[in-house]
Protein backbone atom coordinates (compact mmCIF):
# COMPACT_ATOMS: atom_id res chain seq x y z
CA UNK A 1 0.00 0.00 0.00
CA UNK A 2 0.81 3.69 -1.03
CA UNK A 3 1.86 5.94 2.07
CA UNK A 4 -1.26 8.68 2.00
CA UNK A 5 -0.41 11.93 3.26
CA UNK A 6 -2.77 11.32 5.92
CA UNK A 7 -0.87 8.46 7.35
CA UNK A 8 2.29 10.52 7.51
CA UNK A 9 0.28 13.31 9.02
CA UNK A 10 -0.57 10.92 11.71
CA UNK A 11 2.61 9.56 12.28
CA UNK A 12 3.92 12.92 12.86
CA UNK A 13 1.92 13.57 16.01
CA UNK A 14 3.17 10.72 17.60
CA UNK A 15 6.77 11.25 16.82
CA UNK A 16 6.38 15.05 18.14
CA UNK A 17 4.82 14.30 21.65
CA UNK A 18 7.71 11.27 21.96
CA UNK A 19 10.56 14.22 21.12
CA UNK A 20 8.46 16.82 23.40
CA UNK A 21 8.21 14.11 26.27
CA UNK A 22 11.82 13.32 25.89
CA UNK A 23 12.67 17.29 26.41
CA UNK A 24 10.64 17.44 29.15
CA UNK A 25 11.03 14.50 31.07
CA UNK A 26 10.63 14.49 34.81
CA UNK A 27 13.58 12.81 37.18
CA UNK A 28 12.02 10.33 39.24
CA UNK A 29 10.66 10.77 42.23
CA UNK A 30 13.14 10.73 44.76
CA UNK A 31 12.24 7.88 47.21
CA UNK A 32 12.36 8.07 51.21
CA UNK A 33 15.60 7.79 53.00
CA UNK A 34 15.01 6.70 56.51
CA UNK A 35 17.79 7.72 59.02
CA UNK A 36 18.27 8.31 62.82
CA UNK A 37 16.12 11.52 63.72
CA UNK A 38 17.95 13.08 66.81
CA UNK A 39 16.28 16.23 68.29
CA UNK A 40 14.18 16.17 65.82
CA UNK A 41 10.66 19.00 65.77
CA UNK A 42 7.16 18.82 65.92
CA UNK A 43 4.83 19.63 63.98
CA UNK A 44 1.32 20.44 65.74
CA UNK A 45 -2.10 21.79 64.19
CA UNK A 46 -5.70 22.22 63.81
CA UNK A 47 -8.13 21.75 60.41
CA UNK A 48 -10.95 24.06 61.03
CA UNK A 49 -14.15 24.41 59.38
CA UNK A 50 -15.12 27.72 57.87
CA UNK A 51 -18.80 28.63 58.77
CA UNK A 52 -21.36 26.65 60.12
CA UNK A 53 -20.95 23.13 59.11
CA UNK A 54 -23.75 21.31 57.58
CA UNK A 55 -25.30 18.47 59.73
CA UNK A 56 -24.55 14.77 59.56
CA UNK A 57 -26.43 13.24 57.07
CA UNK A 58 -28.61 10.20 58.43
CA UNK A 59 -27.90 7.07 55.99
CA UNK A 60 -30.66 5.54 54.20
CA UNK A 61 -30.05 2.21 54.96
CA UNK A 62 -31.34 -0.31 51.77
CA UNK A 63 -29.81 -3.22 52.16
CA UNK A 64 -28.89 -6.19 54.83
CA UNK A 65 -31.61 -4.48 56.76
CA UNK A 66 -31.42 -6.58 59.53
CA UNK A 67 -27.88 -6.26 60.51
CA UNK A 68 -26.75 -2.60 58.90
CA UNK A 69 -30.11 -1.09 60.87
CA UNK A 70 -28.83 -2.27 64.10
CA UNK A 71 -27.77 1.63 64.99
CA UNK A 72 -28.49 4.43 62.80
CA UNK A 73 -25.78 5.48 60.76
CA UNK A 74 -24.14 8.99 60.02
CA UNK A 75 -22.10 9.73 56.98
CA UNK A 76 -18.82 10.26 57.54
CA UNK A 77 -17.78 12.57 54.22
CA UNK A 78 -17.88 15.45 57.02
CA UNK A 79 -17.70 15.38 60.47
CA UNK A 80 -16.63 18.47 62.09
CA UNK A 81 -16.28 18.81 65.92
CA UNK A 82 -18.27 21.57 67.74
CA UNK A 83 -15.61 23.78 67.84
CA UNK A 84 -15.07 23.22 64.09
CA UNK A 85 -12.59 20.94 63.81
CA UNK A 86 -12.44 18.75 61.02
CA UNK A 87 -12.26 14.97 61.37
CA UNK A 88 -10.88 12.25 58.87
CA UNK A 89 -8.77 15.32 56.83
CA UNK A 90 -5.74 13.88 56.12
CA UNK A 91 -1.87 15.90 57.04
CA UNK A 92 1.15 15.05 55.59
CA UNK A 93 4.81 15.97 54.60
CA UNK A 94 5.42 16.58 51.25
CA UNK A 95 8.12 14.99 49.44
CA UNK A 96 10.15 15.00 52.93
CA UNK A 97 13.42 13.14 51.32
CA UNK A 98 14.48 11.85 54.94
CA UNK A 99 13.67 11.29 58.04
CA UNK A 100 12.33 8.90 60.80
CA UNK A 101 11.91 5.25 59.93
CA UNK A 102 8.14 3.52 60.60
CA UNK A 103 7.87 2.35 63.66
CA UNK A 104 8.50 -1.97 63.67
CA UNK A 105 5.63 -3.88 61.92
CA UNK A 106 3.50 -4.87 65.48
CA UNK A 107 0.85 -7.39 64.57
CA UNK A 108 -1.19 -5.43 67.53
CA UNK A 109 -0.82 -2.26 65.61
CA UNK A 110 -1.61 -3.66 61.89
CA UNK A 111 -3.57 -0.58 60.02
CA UNK A 112 -6.87 -2.27 59.93
CA UNK A 113 -9.83 -1.83 58.09
CA UNK A 114 -12.92 -2.95 59.54
CA UNK A 115 -16.83 -3.32 58.49
CA UNK A 116 -18.53 -2.97 61.18
CA UNK A 117 -22.49 -2.52 61.84
CA UNK A 118 -22.02 -1.49 58.27
CA UNK A 119 -19.40 1.38 58.16
CA UNK A 120 -16.16 1.50 57.17
CA UNK A 121 -14.10 1.71 60.51
CA UNK A 122 -12.08 3.83 60.42
CA UNK A 123 -13.11 6.10 58.08
CA UNK A 124 -9.40 7.17 56.58
CA UNK A 125 -6.50 4.69 57.65
CA UNK A 126 -3.19 5.34 56.85
CA UNK A 127 -1.20 2.48 55.45
CA UNK A 128 3.23 2.55 55.84
CA UNK A 129 3.73 1.69 51.76
CA UNK A 130 5.26 -2.22 51.76
CA UNK A 131 2.73 -3.05 55.10
CA UNK A 132 -0.48 -4.59 54.34
CA UNK A 133 -4.09 -3.48 55.35
CA UNK A 134 -5.69 -5.79 57.51
CA UNK A 135 -9.74 -5.91 56.24
CA UNK A 136 -12.05 -7.27 58.43
CA UNK A 137 -15.76 -8.37 58.57
CA UNK A 138 -17.52 -8.26 62.03
CA UNK A 139 -21.05 -7.71 59.79
CA UNK A 140 -21.53 -11.80 59.06
CA UNK A 141 -23.14 -10.16 56.12
CA UNK A 142 -21.46 -9.80 52.51
CA UNK A 143 -19.61 -7.25 51.89
CA UNK A 144 -17.15 -6.42 48.62
CA UNK A 145 -13.95 -4.49 49.69
CA UNK A 146 -13.45 -2.38 46.09
CA UNK A 147 -10.58 -0.02 45.88
CA UNK A 148 -10.65 2.15 43.12
CA UNK A 149 -7.03 2.71 43.12
CA UNK A 150 -4.61 3.71 40.13
CA UNK A 151 -1.72 4.18 40.43
CA UNK A 152 -2.02 0.78 42.14
CA UNK A 153 -3.70 -2.42 40.67
CA UNK A 154 -7.57 -2.12 41.69
CA UNK A 155 -9.05 -5.15 44.22
CA UNK A 156 -12.73 -5.83 44.54
CA UNK A 157 -12.90 -8.59 46.44
CA UNK A 158 -15.98 -10.83 48.25
CA UNK A 159 -16.26 -10.95 51.68
CA UNK A 160 -18.74 -13.21 52.69
CA UNK A 161 -20.09 -12.92 56.26
CA UNK A 162 -17.81 -16.86 56.97
CA UNK A 163 -14.75 -14.73 56.26
CA UNK A 164 -13.80 -12.50 59.21
CA UNK A 165 -10.24 -11.73 58.04
CA UNK A 166 -8.33 -10.76 55.07
CA UNK A 167 -5.81 -8.30 53.42
CA UNK A 168 -4.30 -6.12 50.89
CA UNK A 169 -1.03 -4.92 49.89
CA UNK A 170 -0.48 -1.41 47.39
CA UNK A 171 2.79 -1.47 46.15
CA UNK A 172 2.79 2.91 45.34
CA UNK A 173 1.71 5.71 47.63
CA UNK A 174 -1.48 6.64 47.13
CA UNK A 175 -4.87 7.90 48.38
CA UNK A 176 -7.15 5.24 47.42
CA UNK A 177 -10.81 5.14 47.71
CA UNK A 178 -12.83 1.92 48.88
CA UNK A 179 -16.37 1.37 48.44
CA UNK A 180 -18.31 -1.68 49.13
CA UNK A 181 -21.20 -1.85 46.53
CA UNK A 182 -23.60 -4.11 48.39
CA UNK A 183 -23.86 -0.99 50.83
CA UNK A 184 -23.48 2.23 48.48
CA UNK A 185 -22.83 4.46 51.68
CA UNK A 186 -19.98 2.49 52.21
CA UNK A 187 -16.84 4.37 51.69
CA UNK A 188 -13.13 4.63 53.42
CA UNK A 189 -9.72 5.87 52.18
CA UNK A 190 -6.64 3.88 52.58
CA UNK A 191 -3.73 6.69 52.16
CA UNK A 192 -0.20 4.26 50.87
CA UNK A 193 2.65 6.59 52.39
CA UNK A 194 5.94 5.80 51.98
CA UNK A 195 7.01 7.81 55.27
CA UNK A 196 5.42 8.39 58.53
CA UNK A 197 4.56 11.94 58.09
CA UNK A 198 1.34 11.54 57.33
CA UNK A 199 -1.91 11.54 60.19
CA UNK A 200 -5.09 11.97 59.78
CA UNK A 201 -7.09 14.09 62.24
CA UNK A 202 -8.53 13.30 65.50
CA UNK A 203 -12.17 14.06 66.32
CA UNK A 204 -11.42 17.56 67.46
CA UNK A 205 -9.69 18.36 64.09
CA UNK A 206 -6.28 18.09 65.35
CA UNK A 207 -3.00 16.63 64.21
CA UNK A 208 0.53 16.29 65.26
CA UNK A 209 3.54 15.16 63.67
CA UNK A 210 6.59 14.37 65.47
CA UNK A 211 10.49 13.84 65.03
CA UNK A 212 10.83 15.93 62.13
CA UNK A 213 14.19 16.86 61.35
CA UNK A 214 14.68 20.68 60.96
CA UNK A 215 14.25 21.92 57.79
CA UNK A 216 11.24 23.31 55.60
CA UNK A 217 8.67 21.78 54.38
CA UNK A 218 5.79 22.27 52.74
CA UNK A 219 3.01 20.34 54.50
CA UNK A 220 -0.06 19.27 52.60
CA UNK A 221 -3.75 18.79 54.01
CA UNK A 222 -6.28 16.97 51.75
CA UNK A 223 -9.88 16.20 52.77
CA UNK A 224 -12.20 13.87 50.32
CA UNK A 225 -14.35 17.30 50.03
CA UNK A 226 -11.73 18.75 48.17
CA UNK A 227 -10.84 18.26 44.40
CA UNK A 228 -6.56 18.77 45.34
CA UNK A 229 -4.59 19.10 48.34
CA UNK A 230 -4.35 22.42 50.17
CA UNK A 231 -0.42 23.16 50.50
CA UNK A 232 1.24 25.62 52.89
CA UNK A 233 5.20 26.04 54.09
CA UNK A 234 6.27 24.91 57.59
CA UNK A 235 9.68 25.77 59.25
CA UNK A 236 10.78 23.03 61.98
CA UNK A 237 13.37 23.87 64.30
CA UNK A 238 15.18 21.05 66.43
CA UNK A 239 13.24 20.37 69.72
CA UNK A 240 10.57 23.08 68.85
CA UNK A 241 6.85 22.89 67.90
CA UNK A 242 5.86 24.68 65.13
CA UNK A 243 1.94 25.31 64.56
CA UNK A 244 -0.22 25.49 61.56
CA UNK A 245 -3.66 25.65 61.18
CA UNK A 246 -5.34 24.54 57.72
CA UNK A 247 -9.11 25.66 56.71
CA UNK A 248 -11.84 24.10 54.95
CA UNK A 249 -14.50 26.27 53.28
CA UNK A 250 -17.48 25.50 51.70
CA UNK A 251 -16.31 26.79 48.92
CA UNK A 252 -13.03 25.08 48.34
CA UNK A 253 -12.30 23.65 44.97
CA UNK B 1 -54.60 -0.78 -3.41
CA UNK B 2 -53.75 1.17 -6.40
CA UNK B 3 -52.40 3.71 -3.76
CA UNK B 4 -50.27 1.31 -2.43
CA UNK B 5 -48.82 -0.07 -5.65
CA UNK B 6 -48.11 3.63 -6.90
CA UNK B 7 -46.42 3.87 -3.53
CA UNK B 8 -44.27 0.80 -4.04
CA UNK B 9 -43.16 1.45 -7.58
CA UNK B 10 -41.92 4.54 -6.59
CA UNK B 11 -40.12 3.35 -3.72
CA UNK B 12 -38.67 0.74 -6.06
CA UNK B 13 -37.46 3.55 -8.53
CA UNK B 14 -36.47 5.69 -5.55
CA UNK B 15 -34.49 2.94 -3.91
CA UNK B 16 -31.11 2.67 -5.98
CA UNK B 17 -30.77 6.17 -5.29
CA UNK B 18 -31.84 6.50 -1.40
CA UNK B 19 -29.68 3.30 -1.06
CA UNK B 20 -26.75 4.21 -3.07
CA UNK B 21 -27.02 7.61 -1.26
CA UNK B 22 -26.75 6.31 2.20
CA UNK B 23 -23.76 4.01 1.58
CA UNK B 24 -21.77 6.66 0.17
CA UNK B 25 -22.54 8.97 2.56
CA UNK B 26 -21.75 6.28 5.22
CA UNK B 27 -18.70 5.53 3.83
CA UNK B 28 -17.58 9.21 3.12
CA UNK B 29 -18.40 9.87 7.45
CA UNK B 30 -16.68 6.65 8.03
CA UNK B 31 -13.79 7.28 5.91
CA UNK B 32 -13.27 11.22 7.53
CA UNK B 33 -14.00 10.44 11.10
CA UNK B 34 -11.50 7.28 10.85
CA UNK B 35 -9.10 8.90 9.82
CA UNK B 36 -9.23 12.27 11.45
CA UNK B 37 -10.42 10.87 15.38
CA UNK B 38 -8.12 8.20 15.11
CA UNK B 39 -5.27 10.37 14.36
CA UNK B 40 -6.55 12.91 17.28
CA UNK B 41 -6.36 10.00 19.80
CA UNK B 42 -3.03 11.31 21.16
CA UNK B 43 0.08 9.12 21.42
CA UNK B 44 -0.11 5.95 19.01
CA UNK B 45 2.35 3.09 19.52
CA UNK B 46 3.30 0.46 16.86
CA UNK B 47 0.86 -1.92 17.89
CA UNK B 48 -1.83 0.74 17.29
CA UNK B 49 -0.05 2.72 14.42
CA UNK B 50 -2.23 3.93 11.41
CA UNK B 51 -1.96 1.21 8.92
CA UNK B 52 -0.74 -1.22 10.61
CA UNK B 53 -2.05 -4.58 10.18
CA UNK B 54 -4.05 -4.34 14.16
CA UNK B 55 -5.65 -0.90 12.78
CA UNK B 56 -6.49 -2.25 9.56
CA UNK B 57 -8.33 -5.43 11.51
CA UNK B 58 -10.13 -3.52 13.84
CA UNK B 59 -11.07 -1.04 10.85
CA UNK B 60 -12.50 -3.74 9.56
CA UNK B 61 -14.26 -5.40 11.98
CA UNK B 62 -14.89 -3.69 14.97
CA UNK B 63 -14.55 0.09 14.23
CA UNK B 64 -18.23 -0.10 13.49
CA UNK B 65 -20.04 -0.40 17.08
CA UNK B 66 -16.64 0.17 18.97
CA UNK B 67 -15.86 3.45 17.51
CA UNK B 68 -13.02 4.26 14.97
CA UNK B 69 -10.71 5.13 17.97
CA UNK B 70 -12.30 2.64 20.80
CA UNK B 71 -13.95 4.71 22.37
CA UNK B 72 -16.99 2.88 22.37
CA UNK B 73 -18.11 5.16 19.89
CA UNK B 74 -19.60 3.66 16.79
CA UNK B 75 -21.82 4.74 14.34
CA UNK B 76 -24.26 1.85 15.29
CA UNK B 77 -23.61 2.02 19.22
CA UNK B 78 -26.66 4.63 19.09
CA UNK B 79 -29.03 1.50 18.36
CA UNK B 80 -27.40 -0.95 20.02
CA UNK B 81 -29.08 -2.30 23.55
CA UNK B 82 -25.64 -3.15 25.36
CA UNK B 83 -23.37 0.36 24.89
CA UNK B 84 -19.98 -1.01 23.36
CA UNK B 85 -17.13 -1.27 25.40
CA UNK B 86 -14.75 1.40 25.59
CA UNK B 87 -11.23 0.20 25.53
CA UNK B 88 -9.65 3.65 26.77
CA UNK B 89 -12.02 3.66 30.14
CA UNK B 90 -12.98 0.22 30.48
CA UNK B 91 -11.44 -2.76 31.71
CA UNK B 92 -12.30 -5.82 29.94
CA UNK B 93 -14.75 -7.95 31.92
CA UNK B 94 -14.71 -11.71 31.15
CA UNK B 95 -11.47 -12.97 32.55
CA UNK B 96 -10.14 -15.86 33.86
CA UNK B 97 -7.66 -14.35 36.45
CA UNK B 98 -7.29 -13.71 40.12
CA UNK B 99 -6.56 -9.68 40.00
CA UNK B 100 -9.29 -9.22 37.61
CA UNK B 101 -6.72 -8.23 34.40
CA UNK B 102 -7.84 -9.96 31.10
CA UNK B 103 -5.06 -12.07 29.90
CA UNK B 104 -4.67 -12.09 26.20
CA UNK B 105 -5.91 -15.60 25.82
CA UNK B 106 -9.24 -14.14 27.53
CA UNK B 107 -9.46 -11.18 25.00
CA UNK B 108 -9.28 -13.42 21.94
CA UNK B 109 -11.87 -15.38 23.51
CA UNK B 110 -14.24 -12.89 23.89
CA UNK B 111 -13.24 -11.65 20.42
CA UNK B 112 -13.76 -14.90 18.78
CA UNK B 113 -16.89 -16.19 20.24
CA UNK B 114 -18.63 -12.92 20.74
CA UNK B 115 -20.85 -12.01 23.56
CA UNK B 116 -24.57 -14.35 24.11
CA UNK B 117 -27.64 -11.93 24.40
CA UNK B 118 -24.36 -9.01 24.66
CA UNK B 119 -25.24 -8.41 20.98
CA UNK B 120 -21.34 -8.60 20.01
CA UNK B 121 -21.00 -11.30 17.14
CA UNK B 122 -17.84 -13.53 17.38
CA UNK B 123 -15.37 -13.34 15.04
CA UNK B 124 -15.18 -16.72 13.44
CA UNK B 125 -13.99 -15.92 10.19
CA UNK B 126 -10.51 -14.79 11.81
CA UNK B 127 -7.66 -16.39 11.55
CA UNK B 128 -6.01 -17.49 14.72
CA UNK B 129 -3.25 -14.71 13.58
CA UNK B 130 -6.11 -12.23 13.03
CA UNK B 131 -7.28 -12.82 16.72
CA UNK B 132 -4.12 -12.44 18.23
CA UNK B 133 -3.59 -9.27 16.64
CA UNK B 134 -6.21 -8.08 17.10
CA UNK B 135 -6.14 -8.53 20.89
CA UNK B 136 -2.70 -6.93 21.19
CA UNK B 137 -4.44 -4.12 19.37
CA UNK B 138 -6.91 -3.62 22.01
CA UNK B 139 -5.04 -4.41 24.89
CA UNK B 140 -3.20 -1.60 24.04
CA UNK B 141 -6.19 1.00 23.46
CA UNK B 142 -6.94 -0.14 27.11
CA UNK B 143 -2.96 0.48 28.27
CA UNK B 144 -3.05 3.87 26.70
CA UNK B 145 -6.31 4.88 27.97
CA UNK B 146 -4.26 3.97 31.50
CA UNK B 147 -1.13 6.45 29.90
CA UNK B 148 -3.85 9.14 29.31
CA UNK B 149 -6.07 9.34 32.91
CA UNK B 150 -2.70 9.21 34.95
CA UNK B 151 -1.17 11.98 32.96
CA UNK B 152 -3.93 13.45 33.32
CA UNK B 153 -4.44 13.17 37.05
CA UNK B 154 -0.56 12.89 38.37
CA UNK B 155 1.59 14.42 35.96
CA UNK B 156 0.82 17.91 37.95
CA UNK B 157 1.66 16.01 40.97
CA UNK B 158 4.59 14.53 39.94
CA UNK B 159 4.23 11.79 38.33
CA UNK B 160 7.18 11.06 36.10
CA UNK B 161 6.44 9.95 32.10
CA UNK B 162 8.60 6.71 32.71
CA UNK B 163 6.45 5.94 35.49
CA UNK B 164 3.14 6.50 33.76
CA UNK B 165 4.99 3.78 31.40
CA UNK B 166 5.45 1.56 34.07
CA UNK B 167 2.00 1.98 35.49
CA UNK B 168 0.31 1.81 32.61
CA UNK B 169 1.91 -1.25 31.19
CA UNK B 170 1.43 -2.95 34.98
CA UNK B 171 -2.70 -2.16 34.79
CA UNK B 172 -3.03 -4.20 31.87
CA UNK B 173 -0.71 -6.85 32.56
CA UNK B 174 -2.01 -9.98 35.05
CA UNK B 175 0.26 -10.73 38.03
CA UNK B 176 -2.20 -13.73 38.65
CA UNK B 177 -3.02 -15.16 35.51
CA UNK B 178 -5.20 -18.91 36.96
CA UNK B 179 -5.91 -22.01 35.48
CA UNK B 180 -9.33 -23.35 35.89
CA UNK B 181 -8.54 -25.87 38.69
CA UNK B 182 -9.97 -29.71 38.71
CA UNK B 183 -12.83 -30.54 41.09
CA UNK B 184 -11.14 -32.20 43.51
CA UNK B 185 -10.98 -36.03 43.81
CA UNK B 186 -13.84 -35.90 46.70
CA UNK B 187 -15.96 -33.30 44.99
CA UNK B 188 -19.42 -34.45 44.60
CA UNK B 189 -22.33 -31.87 43.80
CA UNK B 190 -24.07 -30.95 46.74
CA UNK B 191 -27.09 -28.48 46.17
CA UNK B 192 -27.80 -27.74 49.82
CA UNK B 193 -24.27 -26.57 50.22
CA UNK B 194 -25.01 -24.88 46.66
CA UNK B 195 -27.90 -22.99 48.28
CA UNK B 196 -25.76 -21.86 51.02
CA UNK B 197 -22.67 -20.35 49.76
CA UNK B 198 -25.28 -18.98 46.68
CA UNK B 199 -26.81 -17.30 50.15
CA UNK B 200 -24.04 -16.05 51.33
CA UNK B 201 -21.95 -15.08 48.51
CA UNK B 202 -24.29 -14.06 45.55
CA UNK B 203 -28.27 -13.51 46.92
CA UNK B 204 -27.60 -10.06 48.23
CA UNK B 205 -27.02 -8.64 44.24
CA UNK B 206 -29.02 -11.92 42.55
CA UNK B 207 -31.61 -12.29 44.79
CA UNK B 208 -32.48 -15.42 46.62
CA UNK B 209 -34.25 -16.61 43.93
CA UNK B 210 -31.75 -15.60 41.62
CA UNK B 211 -33.93 -13.17 39.75
CA UNK B 212 -31.46 -10.12 39.87
CA UNK B 213 -33.34 -8.56 42.34
CA UNK B 214 -31.36 -7.42 45.07
CA UNK B 215 -29.52 -4.51 44.51
CA UNK B 216 -31.32 -1.38 43.80
CA UNK B 217 -29.27 0.63 41.53
CA UNK B 218 -26.29 -1.02 40.79
CA UNK B 219 -23.53 0.96 38.75
CA UNK B 220 -20.89 0.31 37.13
CA UNK B 221 -17.35 2.10 37.29
CA UNK B 222 -18.47 4.82 35.26
CA UNK B 223 -21.63 5.21 37.05
CA UNK B 224 -24.02 3.93 34.55
CA UNK B 225 -27.08 2.20 36.16
CA UNK B 226 -26.29 -1.15 34.89
CA UNK B 227 -28.79 -4.46 35.53
CA UNK B 228 -27.97 -7.44 37.75
CA UNK B 229 -28.31 -10.37 35.65
CA UNK B 230 -31.33 -12.31 36.00
CA UNK B 231 -29.53 -15.99 36.44
CA UNK B 232 -33.16 -17.54 36.14
CA UNK B 233 -34.41 -15.97 33.34
CA UNK B 234 -31.84 -13.90 31.32
CA UNK B 235 -28.26 -16.05 29.02
CA UNK B 236 -24.94 -15.28 31.05
CA UNK B 237 -23.48 -13.01 28.79
CA UNK B 238 -20.03 -14.33 29.69
CA UNK B 239 -21.12 -17.64 28.88
CA UNK B 240 -22.27 -20.63 31.14
CA UNK B 241 -20.50 -23.61 30.50
CA UNK B 242 -18.99 -24.87 34.03
CA UNK B 243 -15.65 -23.22 33.23
CA UNK B 244 -16.91 -19.62 32.19
CA UNK B 245 -19.23 -19.62 35.01
CA UNK B 246 -16.60 -20.89 37.44
CA UNK B 247 -14.07 -17.63 35.90
CA UNK B 248 -17.15 -15.52 36.42
CA UNK B 249 -17.71 -16.56 40.11
CA UNK B 250 -14.21 -16.70 40.84
CA UNK B 251 -12.68 -13.41 39.19
CA UNK B 252 -15.43 -10.85 39.62
CA UNK B 253 -16.63 -9.12 36.51
CA UNK B 254 -13.74 -5.93 36.48
CA UNK B 255 -15.94 -2.86 35.81
CA UNK B 256 -19.04 -4.06 37.48
CA UNK B 257 -20.07 -4.11 41.01
CA UNK B 258 -19.96 -7.69 40.88
CA UNK B 259 -16.55 -8.59 42.93
CA UNK B 260 -14.25 -11.94 42.61
CA UNK B 261 -14.56 -14.29 45.54
CA UNK B 262 -10.38 -15.45 45.66
CA UNK B 263 -11.23 -16.34 49.45
CA UNK B 264 -13.30 -18.93 48.29
CA UNK B 265 -12.22 -22.37 48.06
CA UNK B 266 -12.55 -23.96 44.46
CA UNK B 267 -14.48 -26.90 45.20
CA UNK B 268 -17.00 -24.20 46.96
CA UNK B 269 -17.08 -22.30 43.50
CA UNK B 270 -17.64 -25.50 41.80
CA UNK B 271 -20.62 -26.39 43.88
CA UNK B 272 -22.10 -22.50 43.05
CA UNK B 273 -21.28 -23.57 39.64
CA UNK B 274 -23.91 -26.04 39.99
CA UNK B 275 -26.11 -24.50 41.55
CA UNK B 276 -26.05 -21.47 39.56
CA UNK B 277 -27.07 -24.11 36.59
CA UNK B 278 -29.79 -25.42 38.55
CA UNK B 279 -31.50 -21.70 39.08
CA UNK B 280 -31.26 -21.72 35.85
CA UNK B 281 -32.71 -24.52 34.88
CA UNK B 282 -30.46 -26.72 33.21
CA UNK B 283 -28.54 -28.06 36.26
CA UNK B 284 -25.17 -30.47 35.28
CA UNK B 285 -25.42 -34.08 35.87
CA UNK B 286 -23.76 -34.72 39.11
CA UNK B 287 -20.86 -36.42 37.42
CA UNK B 288 -17.10 -34.79 37.79
CA UNK B 289 -16.57 -35.12 34.51
CA UNK B 290 -19.55 -32.99 33.06
CA UNK B 291 -17.90 -29.90 35.00
CA UNK B 292 -14.90 -30.25 32.72
CA UNK B 293 -17.73 -30.17 29.33
CA UNK B 294 -17.58 -27.10 27.23
CA UNK B 295 -20.43 -25.34 26.47
CA UNK B 296 -22.23 -26.51 23.79
CA UNK B 297 -24.76 -23.11 23.38
CA UNK B 298 -22.16 -21.66 21.13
Amino acid sequence: MRPRLTHLACLMVPIGLIAMVGVGQQPRRPSYEAIEVKSGGTIVGVVSYEGTPPARERVDVTTSEEVCHASPIYSDKLVVSEEGGVRWAVVSLKDIERGKAFPEPDPEKQPTLDQSGCVFKPHVVVVPQGQSLRVLNSDGVLHNVHTWSKLNRSKNVAMPGVIEETSMKFRRPERIRITCDIHPWMEAYSVVSEHPYAVVTDKDGRFKLTDVPAGKYAITMWHESLKTEIIQSVTVERGKESKVEFTLSKTAP
Amino acid sequence: MTARKSFNARLRTATPPIVGGLVASTLLITACRTQSEYASIGTLTPTVAVGSRGYELYQNNCAACHGPAGRGDGMFAFVLNTRPRDFWNEPFRYVSTLDGIATKEDVIQSIQHGRINGEMPGGQWLTGDDLSVLADFVIELNRLGWEERLREEFAAEGLSEEEIQEISLERVTTEQPAQTPVPSPSFAADLARGRDLYAQSCASCHGLSGRGDGLDVPRDEQGRAIAVRDLANEPIRGGDSPEELFNRIRSGIPGTPMPGQPLMAPDDVWQLVHYTRYIMGRPISSSPDALLTPSTDR
